[in-house]
């Protein structure tokens, strides 16, 4: 059964008493969600059980018999964070408690603890205890061994990060360890996150309390593919002030989530992170006794309005340098707008060049980015805005975070989950706005980064009424097109000559990956020869237009044996010449979504000559073949000329979509499986009879 | 990875980058001057046969290395490093300067210059950074470094470093390798060791050309001075297979002092007896033992009388009872903890779970040596002749005496595993000189080598075929020596993982099988002997692809030959083939009714200094059963660059041998069978 994702983003009225708001959720969806679940709705607080001591049960290895796929299981991971008054000032308090089974060796790592603690100008994470056991079971008996905080060792990591380290003695193969800590810190802004579900490792029961006083406002983020056991929240009495007289109460919420399986990576994902269930906490606002309210984060609105007062965001948009005498010129010879937005983005494309680092803050002043020639995506992007401007066009920055670094919720303004800056064009007569970047070197009009892709921007304009989500979507393929000749010589040896032609992002990919790599590994990289094979040519050309592929020349050459009889067959498949090899779809079941980026599509067609003395005795079958929608199409044909002495083999791969739901997966691995196959069979070429 | 002495590989590592002998003042008044000359690092002038092939090129690489006292010793280090191509070697652009509690940075300086020599800025002290050099799979040791990120915008650029360190390890001298990096190239390097006559340094010279040494002088303070210099030296690639590690391929002068002292511990290293007398001194007294656990192992020498059945008790109950942490504390990471630290923890590094175990050993009556070694299957080769700490990992050296009906013998044991079978040694450790530790002193050894009568794989193939070419195969490998090591690694993992591994061989051997069931066995799981069983179950749907009215069957089932590497790149480096390993493989495939094979292959034998190949294909007499057999070795070892042509030869014979296909005629019946 597929279970479905949910995340919810649960906002609590400030300082209200505290109820749940189900945001970009429906609550109806969510019981219907709980329905389909193979737990039932969440557990009353009673049904849950207390963790359980260490028994002679953890050593049965019955207990684990479901687990043998695993190093290491958690049996039980509790976590508690807390508020608690230092001086005039609050500090955050986490308790923590971790047991784990060790199974295998792999697994022995989770009886060393490598805790880091950050300090930063006069705040200070700290460490106010440590303590860890091992259990074993000598004799039948149940023993433990203790190791002491004191038994540890502080490295100094960085001049911010100190790490805490505490190996465990007596931990073996087939201990159960526990490990505790407590952490008070005076950062406040986020609370630790908590992660139920972690990868490769099992977790039995993960529990989660979280006492927020209500001076504090904060952001829960709520990720999870799969049920809570429990999940409550309720107001409680918080002990420790009273503010005017009157007692404080405290906000807590309470999660428990059971038998978790290992997160297991998959191919064609955006990150783990996007899919594990984890629980975040960001501050929106505090009302301190004496300082009063202060928002942190609040409504797009005032964090759009926010950021348009930033230093380093909407501080530096208006200013262009050295620019603006080429861009005035611009908006004087340019009456199309959408081709002067065009010549907007070459102009900064070549001022200024990405350094690699995203942020939607500018690194520094515009005038050091420009005379460095360089600088990081909201330095360069945020120029383009304001060169947009001085041209005469009407253009606003849009935020997003990219796909390695996660999706951002929808309602709420956490500016710092955000890494990347883009410019939004609205042109004269278009619906939609034109998303324009000017971070990569060499790409065809309107074509954005493929890390920016399947994701949604933020468009931060002055008024609210254009401040929206804008969908981030590929406007161009993936498209890949081998052609060339191969030439049996009818003696057993074989030359070939491949052109493999790269596009949209292909070439994209291939200008990136020709920056770090000399032609021949560029070429390794796209096409592996068959054993005994050897390459005579290895060329890369990458044009200076960005609309031009990127093409690859590859000769190769796979010499007769001397002296040997002349092969009765002559055998050649699309494999040994640039075809598929593998299915990247190879895993048998899919959880997630197969995200893609962009669609793609990869044609081959190579003409195989006949050599003298021989003629065609068998070709494989035709293949076409489509999932219901047609989304995805593999074709495969050989044609044989009229004349006899050559076979056209053509071969066409087209995934429609960026993306492809779990349902999808097996059709789509099965298509894809089938070129596969075809790819391997052998066009036969016969000796003719003397 | 298993090491112990790591502030040495760290140290070489970091050292050899950048290290140099500052002359700055001296370039001050030449870019203040006028536009020509050209300045000293403008890449103007960079030789075209150094920017061949180098991503960077080192223009001066000046280090000196003072030692005035058995303790202590300086260096000083100036190196000036123009980078060509910052995308091909990014790494080459961070700078790192290491120390520890046994040596202080004393003098750190790091400026940039643009292509044209002009100097663009100096590294500020916001620039460096204070890291832990300790690498992820180390939980403690005290390593530290100062590092900077010498990134320009535009190529070419020039980075130079000006540091000095004194340390108070003379145990390690630094080695002098310019060429620090692959596609490096050096336009010239100095080095000088300075040293009083009373205190001889040794050295050692590798790849160097006749001209590089200069006559020693004798410098203030009544030193003497030995000069190297190192001109014009074209860059090193890595796209060679079959190739030596760098520090085997560059130029380097190793050095080493006759005597030494590091924390009241002094030493002589003129020969190996010496130098293995100054470590037993420094771990000795370290292996008393818990009363319970002297108790324990007498008890074991009184109930079992044959040596090696009490040796490997000892071993296993070693590896049930601890675990590998890797601690590199006290003296550098050269002495151990002591045995009754393990014995309450559990836990130790190699130096310390030897200790501990030779100490059990010894209370169960046996007699037991730690054997230094260089580990790491890859790693630079140690050179027997060099005596110096050339050491990252010990192991235990057991020898067991003749009994009736056994001879003397000498049982290995890694102690770091908690899963290796009792008296086997893998890749990292096997084959090459260890340092036995004796109370008389060191004896240079070797360890026993696996060649490939050891490191063997057996397999046989039973397969049936039907009329569409798909065929179900039970698949029987048994391996030994290393190659066993790489199965017995797969038959720790969990099931799981096992079919996720095997899943992922296959779809590279042969698309679209399916794994139906996978199992792993050890066979007699002692001494060298042991065996790794693997059983698959497999559904191979296009194990012969149809063509026509024929069924074309592949002969090399789960099989691939070694895949020659392109023969147009001058060969300059050594073949270094590693192990030596043998194969045999055994396919029987059961035909479908009624077909019959066309041609069978003709039977191959080849035999080359590299190795075998021969291969035979036959058919039974009622012609319904093929069975092919193949089989080869890899000799292993070294052969001069020359022979590179041969040795392509050889491989491309063996994989136009594994790409043959048996044809099978299809009579119509069977082609049209529904599916």
């Amino acid at each position: 059964m597929l279970l479905h994702p949910f995340r919810r983003w649960l906002q609590r009225a400030a300082f209200a008493a505290g109820f749940l708001f189900l945001l970009g959720f429906s609550p109806a969806m969510y019981d219907a969600h709980a329905q389909t679940t193979p737990t039932a709705a969440p557990a009353k607080k009673a049904e849950i059980e207390p963790i359980k001591p260490v028994s002679l049960a953890d050593f049965d290895p019955a207990t684990f018999a479901a687990d043998s796929g695993v190093a290491a299981v958690v049996l039980s991971d509790y976590g508690r964070t807390s508020f608690v008054q230092e001086g005039s000032g609050f500090q955050v308090r986490f308790e923590r408690t971790r047991r784990v089974k060790i199974l295998r060796e792999a697994g022995l790592d989770e009886a060393t603890i490598k805790l880091q603690l950050y300090h930063r100008d006069n705040g200070y994470e700290n460490l106010v205890s440590l303590s860890g056991a091992a259990w074993n079971v000598e004799g039948g008996k149940l023993q433990r061994t203790e190791t002491k905080n004191s038994a540890g060792t502080t490295v100094r990591l960085s001049d911010y990060v100190n790490e805490r380290r505490l190996t465990l003695a007596g931990a073996r193969v087939g201990s159960v360890v526990e490990i505790g800590y407590v952490t008070q810190s005076d950062f406040i802004f986020t609370l630790p996150t908590w992660q139920f579900e972690i990868e490769d490792i099992p977790v039995r029961r993960s529990e989660l309390l979280v006492e927020i006083p209500q001076l504090f406002d904060y952001a829960v983020e709520l990720l999870s593919y799969y049920p809570f056991a429990l999940e409550e929240q309720s107001l409680k009495p918080y002990q420790a002030m009273s503010v005017n007289g009157q007692q404080i109460k405290a906000t807590h919420l309470h999660w428990v989530m059971r038998d978790v399986p290992a997160f297991r990576t998959e191919r064609f994902i955006t990150t783990p992170n996007d899919y594990m269930a984890h629980a975040q906490f960001q501050l929106r606002a505090a009302s301190m006794p004496g300082s009063g309210y202060r928002a942190y984060t609040t409504t797009w609105d005032k964090a759009s309005g926010e950021l348009l007062l930033h230093s380093r965001f909407g501080g530096i948009l208006g200013a262009v340098g050295e620019l603006a005498k080429p861009l005035r010129a611009l908006r004087e010879s340019e009456p199309d707008q959408a081709v002067r937005a065009q010549a907007v983005v070459e102009l900064v494309r070549g001022a200024i060049a990405w350094n690699g680092v995203s942020s939607i803050y500018a690194a520094g002043q515009l005038a050091e980015a420009l005379r460095q020639h360089k600088g990081n995506s909201a330095d360069i992007n945020l120029l383009l805005v304001s060169s947009l401007r001085t041209a005469g066009i009407n253009a606003d920055p849009v935020i997003l975070s990219t796909r390695d670094h996660g999706a951002v919720p929808d309602m709420l303004p956490l500016l710092d989950r955000f890494n990347f800056v883009l410019a939004a064009v609205q042109l004269p007569g278009q619906p939609e706005p034109l998303l324009l970047d000017a971070t990569t070197p060499l790409a065809p009009p309107g074509m954005l980064p493929e890390r920016c892709l399947g994701t949604r921007g933020r468009l931060i304009a002055r008024y609210e009424s254009s401040q929206r989500w804008l969908p981030i979507a590929a406007t161009q393929k993936y498209t890949s097109f081998l052609s060339g000749t191969v030439t049996p010589d009818g003696r057993g040896g074989t030359t070939a000559t491949l052109r493999l032609a790269l596009t949209g992002y292909a070439a994209q990919r291939a200008r990136r990956r020709a920056a770090e790599l000399t032609p021949e590994q560029m070429v390794s990289r796209y096409y592996t020869p068959a054993p005994g094979a050897q390459l005579t040519q290895r060329t890369v050309t990458q044009p200076t237009d960005a609309t031009q592929p990127v093409t690859l020349e590859i000769g190769v050459s796979e010499p007769a044996e001397p002296g040997a009889a002349l092969p009765a067959l002559v055998l050649v498949n699309l494999k040994s010449y640039g075809g598929l090899t593998e299915n990247p779809f190879n895993a048998p079941e899919r959880r997630f979504s197969v995200d893609l980026g962009s669609p793609i599509v990869e044609t081959i067609m190579l003409e195989v000559a006949v050599p003298a003395g021989y003629a065609i005795e068998s070709v494989p079958a035709a293949l076409n073949t489509r999932t219901p929608d047609g989304h995805v199409r593999a074709q495969y044909l050989c044609t044989p000329a009229p004349d006899g002495r050559s076979v056209q083999v053509s071969s066409t791969l087209s995934l429609a979509r960026a993306s492809f739901a779990p349902e999808e997966y097996d059709a789509l691995r099965t298509v894809y499986g089938r070129l596969v196959a075809k790819h391997a069979e052998m066009l036969v070429l016969k000796k003719a009879d003397q | 990875m298993r090491q112990l002495f790591r502030l040495q590989a760290a140290a070489r590592r970091a050292w050899l980058g950048h290290l140099y002998v500052g002359l700055l003042l001296l370039i001050a008044p030449q870019w203040a001057a006028a536009a020509d000359p050209p300045l000293p690092y403008a890449a103007a002038t960079i030789a075209p046969a150094l920017r061949r092939g180098a991503t960077s090129v080192v223009r001066r690489h000046d280090v000196t290395i003072t030692l005035k006292r058995p303790d202590r010793y300086t260096l000083r280090v100036c190196r000036a490093v123009t980078i060509t191509h910052r995308a091909l070697d990014a790494a080459a652009t961070q700078l790192e300067v290491p120390y520890s509690s046994l040596q202080t940075i004393e003098e750190l300086s790091a400026r940039l210059y643009d292509g044209n020599g002009r100097p663009i800025r100096r590294l500020s002290g916001a620039d460096w950074h204070d890291v832990s050099a300790t690498d992820a799979d180390t939980y403690l040791d005290d390593t530290r470094a100062r590092v900077a990120s010498a990134v320009h915008n535009e190529v070419p650029y020039t980075i130079e470093i000006t540091y000095e360190i004194s340390s108070r390890n003379p145990l390690f001298l630094p080695d002098w390798q310019p060429q620090e990096r692959w596609r490096q190239s050096i336009e010239r390097a100095t080095f000088r060791l300075c040293h009083p006559a009373t205190l001889p340094v040794r050295w050692r010279t590798q790849h160097l050309p006749a001209q590089a040494a200069q006559a020693d002088t004798l410098c203030s303070g009544g030193l003497t001075e030995h000069r190297w210099t190192l001109t014009n030296a074209p860059a090193l690639t890595n796209d060679q297979p079959y190739a030596p590690a760098l520090a085997e391929q560059a130029p380097a002068v190793w050095c080493a002092p006759t005597a030494f002292e590091v924390q009241g511990h002094a030493g002589r290293q003129t020969t190996w007896a010496e130098f293995g007398a100054w470590w037993y001194a420094l771990n000795a007294g370290r292996d008393p033992l818990p009363a319970a656990l002297t108790a324990e192992m007498a008890a074991l020498r009184d109930s079992v009388a044959d040596p090696r059945r009490r040796a490997r008790h000892v071993y296993e109950r070693v590896q049930r009872s601890t675990r590998y942490v890797s601690v590199q504390l006290g003296l550098g990471g050269w002495q151990t903890l002591p045995a009754a630290d393990v014995a309450r923890t559990g836990y130790g590094d190699c130096k310390a779970l030897v200790t501990y175990t030779g100490a059990l050993l010894r209370a169960a009556g046996l007699a037991a040596y730690p054997a230094l070694v260089r580990a790491g299957a890859d790693a630079a080769r140690m050179h027997p002749d060099w005596v110096a700490p050339q050491f990252n990992h010990v192991i235990l050296c057991v020898p067991l005496p003749a009994r009736t009906g056994s001879a003397a013998d000498t049982v290995w044991l890694e102690c770091t595993s908690g899963t290796r079978p009792f008296a086997t040694l893998g890749d990292f450790t096997a084959g090459r000189p260890a340092l036995l530790v004796l109370p008389t002193g060191g004896r240079l050894v070797r360890t026993p080598t696996l060649g490939p009568a050891t490191n063997r794989r057996t397999r046989t193939v039973r397969a049936r075929l039907d009329g569409q070419g798909n065929a179900t195969a039970a698949v029987r490998t048994r391996s030994t020596g290393n190659l066993g090591d790489d199965e017995a690694r797969l038959l720790l993992l969990p099931p799981d993982e096992q079919r996720r591994i095997v899943r992922q061989w296959l779809e590279s051997m042969t698309p679209r099988a399916e794994l139906r069931a996978v199992r792993y066995a050890a066979e007699a799981p002692d001494g060298a002997g042991a065996v790794t069983r693997e059983d698959l179950s497999l559904n191979l749907p296009s194990a012969a692809t149809r063509a026509g009215v024929r069924l074309l069957l592949p002969l090399a089932w789960l099989h691939r030959a070694p895949r020659p590497a392109a023969a147009d790149t001058a060969r300059r480096a050594p073949i270094w083939l590693g192990l030596g390993t043998s194969f045999s493989d055994t396919l029987v495939v059961e035909l479908p009714p009624g077909t019959h094979a066309e041609e069978l292959p003709a039977p191959i034998a080849l035999t080359t200094d590299f190795g075998t190949f021969r291969s035979s294909t036959g058919l039974s007499a009622d012609g319904v059963r093929l069975t092919h057999i193949s089989s080869g070795s890899s000799s292993g070892g070294e052969f001069p660059a020359s022979r590179y042509p041969e040795l392509l030869a050889f491989q491309a014979q063996q994989a136009r041998a594994q790409r043959r296909v048996v044809t099978l005629l299809v009579p119509a019946a069977v082609t049209t069978k529904a599916p």
